[in-house]
């Protein structure tokens, strides 16, 4: 960690490498698909919100009350707004 | 009525062995009637980390293929009477037992203790169907790294679908100072991804190398960190409700002087 800036640390590295391992094991989804799978529901989903950011799209296996699910993030680009 | 608990991780290396012989040590220091089992057949080690490697007579093969008696196969623990293992071939493969063969096995020992643990090989083929087939519970020995938790999931869902249930997690190898600098996934981390029960975490420390070059295991060490957290999880396998702790990574300047003074380590 340097003086002047916090840099990311490994062990969120190894969380965020983990999740979109466990995304190929668990889903049998290939890092190929995922950015199909990105790219494709960008496309739709922008028909709709113009303001997304296409790049900011973020997949990943969660669990909540011991169930599984695909989650999907849009995030809004904010300088888009008015 | 016996508990029969197989300890698997998947990945080799994660500290399966040595949970075993630990957890086999301090449930029989509770008092309870406990058998290890050793069912990596062909790469026999947990005799080794118990240091009874020189009394071995006869193995798990020679009792399931009826060169002796499966009380001739027991060998008795040096410290601990009520303690026993029951040893792996060193010299057949894995395919020497069926799962029919390791039930029946495991339905025998029912009948003479209450707890029966099955130290399970590294990897998810023929070796561990037989380990799990027998087992009531399921313990996953996994440390905070991509890869073995990786293999930890792996299993999870193997062993659900296998009708096993849900196994519980024991974590290895923690170092709460890497986590708190953000060098290392944290018990939250590993938990979320997982979505299991945490059974129990066990800090890094060396003396589980000291101690396994001796043949001892930590878990009659009363000043042994590991050897409580040992100590902690049998307590939870018995019923217990201990709350889970995490032990700092190394003793504190005061714990380290009070140690010299006790003419220890």
């Amino acid at each position: 960690m340097g003086f002047f800036g916090k840099k990311k640390g490994s062990g969120s590295v190894a969380r965020d490498r983990l999740l979109t391992v466990l995304l190929h094991d668990r889903v049998k989804l290939t890092p190929e698909n995922i950015q199909n799978l990105k790219h494709d529901l960008c496309e739709v989903i922008r028909r709709y919100v113009p303001s997304i950011d296409p790049n900011s799209i973020d997949i990943a296996i969660t669990t909540s009350n011991n169930k599984e699910q695909l989650e999907t993030r849009f995030p809004i680009d904010r300088s888009g707004r008015n | 009525m016996a508990k029969v608990i197989t300890i698997t991780s998947g990945k080799g290396g994660v500290g399966k062995t040595t949970s075993t012989a630990n957890l086999g040590t301090a449930l029989a220091a509770l008092g309870h009637k406990v058998a290890v089992v050793d069912a990596d057949i062909g790469l026999r080690n947990l005799d080794v980390v118990m240091g009874l490697e020189n009394r071995i007579v006869y193995d798990l093969v020679d009792v399931i293929e009826g060169n002796c008696r499966l009380r001739q196969a027991l060998i008795k623990d040096k410290h601990l009477p009520e303690l026993y293992l029951l040893p792996a071939a060193q010299t057949k493969d894995k395919d020497a037992v069926t799962q029919d063969e390791m039930i029946e096995l495991v339905d025998q020992l029912r009948d003479e203790f209450e707890y029966v643990l099955i130290d399970c090989p590294a990897g998810i083929e023929s070796g561990f169907k037989n380990a799990i087939a027998g087992a009531d519970e399921i313990l996953i020995v996994t440390t905070p790294e991509v890869s073995a938790v990786r293999d930890a999931d792996r299993i999870i869902g193997l062993c659900e679908a296998y009708g096993k249930g849900q196994p519980r997690l024991i974590l290895n190898r923690y170092r709460p100072k890497m986590v708190r600098n953000g060098e290392m996934m944290s018990v939250d981390d590993v938990l979320q991804i997982l979505a299991i029960d945490l059974i129990g975490i066990i800090p890094e420390d060396e003396d589980v190398i000291t101690s396994t070059n001796k043949g001892e295991t930590l878990a009659l060490d009363k000043n042994s960190r590991t050897g409580k957290s040992y100590s902690d999880i049998a307590r939870r396998i018995t019923g217990e409700e201990v709350p889970v702790d995490i032990i700092e990574d190394n003793p504190s300047l005061m714990e380290r002087i009070s140690n010299m003074f006790r003419g220890g380590r």
